[in-house]
Parts: structure tokens; C-alpha cells; sequence
């Protein structure tokens, strides 16, 4: 979706048209899902703040700015959405910015981990990453962002970003070729 | 064995995603849960519109009421002050004038002074018949002054009891008045370019290296020619012009650059290679 047609579906967002919003859905929803998913990491949590996720657009939809870029303006809602989501739930075990590996300070959903097949699945690779490169990695690949967007979005410097994606992508096919082996 | 983790990721989206549909409909069920809550907040909001008019209208009333009664004290006296000074100068009149005939004839002065002085005091009193219509001349002249003064206010009321009703609704309702105001701030990409607004040099920048970014890692750009690259560096620099953040630019061929001026007098090169 071009900014141009996100602009029009919001237009008709504010005239209570609920196409606009169903145009943004159809475009965006999985992916939005995915950068919940990997701050929550928990597939029943995220789909409950999808769907806030996207009641919450419905009512915000008359503070979007043209030229901001429409995807990063989606991606800090979402972000944000989870954070609290997070904060909630566990306030003295959230760190952002940690460079643990398997986000060590948030439990993760256990029924992957219980899962024999989930182990050789990308999913379960993601889940081994921090959750500051599993950010990254959904931004990139899922909202399809660029390091700019990214940097802007996470408050840090691009090179920052660059570098832990690269190393995110690293373990990621470490992970699964010594999964294959 | 090498992984194609993009693939790999896009795969693994569409296997662990939610039902698509069902979620769909339960935020449809929110959206209308959310309107029915809308509608029976409405007439509350209506009640307390009306209540707040009401107290605008009372205070608008009274403040009529205090610049009437002000205006009215404010002539009566001007009026009385003008009768003494009529009075005062027509004595002073009838004594330079007794002064001349006193001159003319001091032969008969007794007489003569007493007569004047006579005269002079009679005059020094109001004279009932004469001043008693100036009197009434002058309670009617304050009388039109307040009927006028009471007119150019009924003038004004209507107008800043409408002007405070616009305040008040706007003040009740800003969702609508926001919505509205915000649509219009929104036009800006269809904007007629003689009309559009500069942005803030920062808002600028920032708006110039968004749209370059996106443009140099769009898919479309990395697998075009020179003049396909060109041309869609134009087609960026075009809505930036339009939006405000660029006051111009010039695409350059050899080496392919586009250079240009942003808003707050900021040059800038951006290469196309």
C-alpha cells in the first residue's frame, strides 16, 4: 500500500467508512501481528492487541500526518500497544534494550517450546533471538521498514540497528542449519 | 545449505498468523459496540451545551444591564454639569453688562447698582419657566441618548450571543471540529503549489531523507536505468515541492544527482547512482 492510498483510506476512516479500516487490515494485519508477536510472545496475547490494535487506528485515525510514512506511523502504535501490554503484566522484569538471548526476562509462550516439530521451524529460530533483535527482525522482513524507519522507530542510531539485524539473521541460519544437521 | 530467510519469514507468516476472518469480525464487534456507547452518550452532551448557553446568555444579559445603567449615570451627569456652566456664563454676561451701565451711568448708581444687582441675582437663579425647559430639553435628550445606547447594544446582542454559542460548540464537540480541521491540513499532497505552506527547515530535512531513502531501496528503483532512476527521483522530488519540504531542485545527468534546496535555504545533493 502507497501513502497516497493509506491517506485515502483514512480519509475514510474519519467519515466512519469502515472500508478504510477494512483496506488497512487486509494490507497490514499479519504483519502487524508479527511485531506484537515479538514483543509479547504470546500468540493469544497478540492476537487480542491486534484487534485493539486496530479499534485503537479506528479512533486515532484524524491524528495521522501525511509524509511521516505510513508504515512506521502503524509500527510505533503497534510497538507501543505491546510495550504496555508488557509493562502490565510484568513492570519489574521489562528491558527493552536487552541483549540476552532468548528474551531471558520475558517467558515466552510455551507451547512452542514444548513442540519436537517447532524446533525446525523459523518461528522457533525468532524466538531464540532478543528482543531487540526480534524487533528489528519483524520491522525489516514483516512491516518492511528500512534501517532509517527502524532507527527513528527504536530511538537508536541506524548503524545500531544494522549491525544487530545482521547478527540477528546470523543466528537465525545458525540456528537452522544446526537444526538440519 | 544456504537459507533464504526473507522467503523463509513470509512462509512462516502465512502458517502461524491468526484466522484472518475471525479476527475481522470480532473488531467489527468492537467498532459497534463502540458506536451504541457513542449514541447514548450523545444526549448528555446536548444537556450540558444547552446548560452552558444559558449562563453565557445571563452574563451577556448582565453585562448589558451594567453598561445601560453606567451610560444613563455617565449623561446625567455631563447634563447637569452643562446647565451650571450655561448658568455660570450667562451670570457673568449680565454682570460685565451691569459693569458697562454702572460706568455709563453712576450718576443714578444706587439705583442703578440696586437694579442690577437685582437683576444679576434673579439671573444667578434658574428661571423657572426658561429653565425648566431646559431641564426637560435635557432629561429628553439623555432619554434618546439611552434609547440609542439601549438600540446599538440590542445591535450587538444578537451577534456575540451567536459568536459565544460557535465558542461554546466548539469547545462541547472538538472531535468534529478537529476532524474537520485536520482533513483540510491533510490536503497538503493535492495542494495548489502557488498556495502551499514551507515546512520547518527540521520537518523538511527529515521529510527529504524519508522519501530518498524509501526511493533508493524501493525494488522498482534498484532494477531501473539511469533514466527510469531519474525519473522517479522527479516524481519524489514533485510531491516533496508540493508538500512543502523542498523550495527547488534540479536533476543533473552527468553524474546522475539531484540537487536541491530545502526549506529554510538548505542545499542538499542526493546521487542517483
Amino acid at each position: 500500500m502507497t501513502d497516497l492510498q493509506f491517506e485515502s483510506c483514512i480519509r475514510l476512516m474519519i467519515d466512519k467508512d469502515r472500508n478504510g479500516l477494512k483496506d488497512i487490515y487486509t494490507a497490514y494485519a499479519k504483519q502487524i501481528y508479527r511485531v506484537i508477536l515479538g514483543i509479547v510472545r504470546s500468540h493469544e496475547d497478540a492476537e487480542d492487541l491486534t484487534s485493539d490494535f486496530f479499534l485503537k487506528l479506528w479512533n486515532m485515525a484524524d491524528s495521522y500526518k501525511s509524509g511521516q510514512g505510513h508504515k512506521r506511523w502503524l509500527t510505533v502504535i503497534a510497538r507501543n500497544l505491546a510495550l504496555d501490554h508488557l509493562r502490565k503484566q510484568h513492570p519489574e522484569q521489562l528491558d527493552i534494550d536487552s541483549e540476552d538471548g532468548p528474551a531471558a526476562n520475558i517467558p515466552a509462550d510455551g507451547s512452542l517450546e514444548n513442540s519436537v516439530s517447532a524446533k525446525l521451524t523459523l518461528e522457533a529460530a525468532l524466538s531464540q533471538l532478543s528482543l531487540a533483535e526480534r524487533q528489528i527482525v519483524e520491522m525489516k522482513l514483516g512491516m518492511e521498514l528500512t534501517f532509517r524507519e527502524i532507527a527513528r522507530t527504536l530511538g537508536e542510531p541506524q548503524g545500531t540497528v544494522a549491525w544487530r539485524y545482521d547478527r540477528a539473521v546470523s543466528k537465525l541460519k545458525k540456528i537452522m542449519e544446526e537444526e538440519q544437521l | 545449505m544456504s537459507f533464504d530467510i526473507e522467503k523463509l519469514y513470509k512462509e512462516n507468516s502465512e502458517k502461524t498468523g491468526p484466522d484472518m476472518d475471525k479476527l475481522w469480525a470480532r473488531i467489527e464487534a468492537g467498532l459497534d459496540e463502540q458506536e451504541k456507547a457513542d449514541t447514548k452518550t450523545k444526549p448528555a452532551i446536548a444537556h450540558t451545551r444547552s446548560r452552558g448557553l444559558m449562563r453565557y446568555i445571563a452574563v451577556a444579559a448582565c453585562a448589558v444591564i451594567a453598561v445601560t445603567g453606567a451610560f444613563i449615570m455617565l449623561h446625567n451627569k455631563s447634563g447637569k454639569l452643562e446647565t451650571e456652566k450655561t448658568n455660570s456664563i450667562s451670570s457673568s454676561e449680565a454682570a460685565a453688562k451691569s459693569e458697562a451701565a454702572d460706568g455709563a451711568q453712576k450718576s443714578i448708581a444706587i439705583a442703578d447698582e440696586n437694579e442690577d444687582e437685582q437683576n444679576n441675582d434673579a439671573e444667578k437663579e434658574p428661571m423657572y419657566s426658561e429653565d425648566n425647559t431646559a431641564q426637560i430639553q435635557s432629561i429628553d435628550a439623555d432619554k434618546s441618548g439611552v434609547q440609542k445606547a439601549a438600540d446599538e447594544v440590542a445591535e450587538v446582542k444578537p451577534e456575540a450571543l451567536t459568536q459565544d454559542r460557535s465558542e461554546d460548540a466548539t469547545a462541547e464537540v472538538p472531535e468534529s471540529d478537529n476532524a474537520g480541521s485536520t482533513g483540510d491540513s491533510k490536503g497538503s499532497s493535492t495542494q495548489d503549489p502557488d498556495e502551499r505552506k514551507l515546512m520547518e527547515p527540521e520537518q523538511a530535512q527529515e521529510a527529504v531523507n524519508d522519501m530518498t531513502d524509501r526511493l533508493v531501496n524501493s525494488d522498482e528503483y534498484l532494477d531501473a536505468d539511469a533514466s527510469r532512476k531519474a525519473e522517479l527521483a522527479e516524481e519524489v522530488f514533485k510531491k516533496l515541492y508540493e508538500q512543502g519540504a523542498v523550495i527547488s531542485y534540479t536533476i543533473e545527468t552527468d553524474p546522475l544527482t539531484i540537487r536541491y534546496t530545502a526549506a529554510g535555504e538548505i542545499e542538499g545533493i542526493v546521487s542517483l547512482v
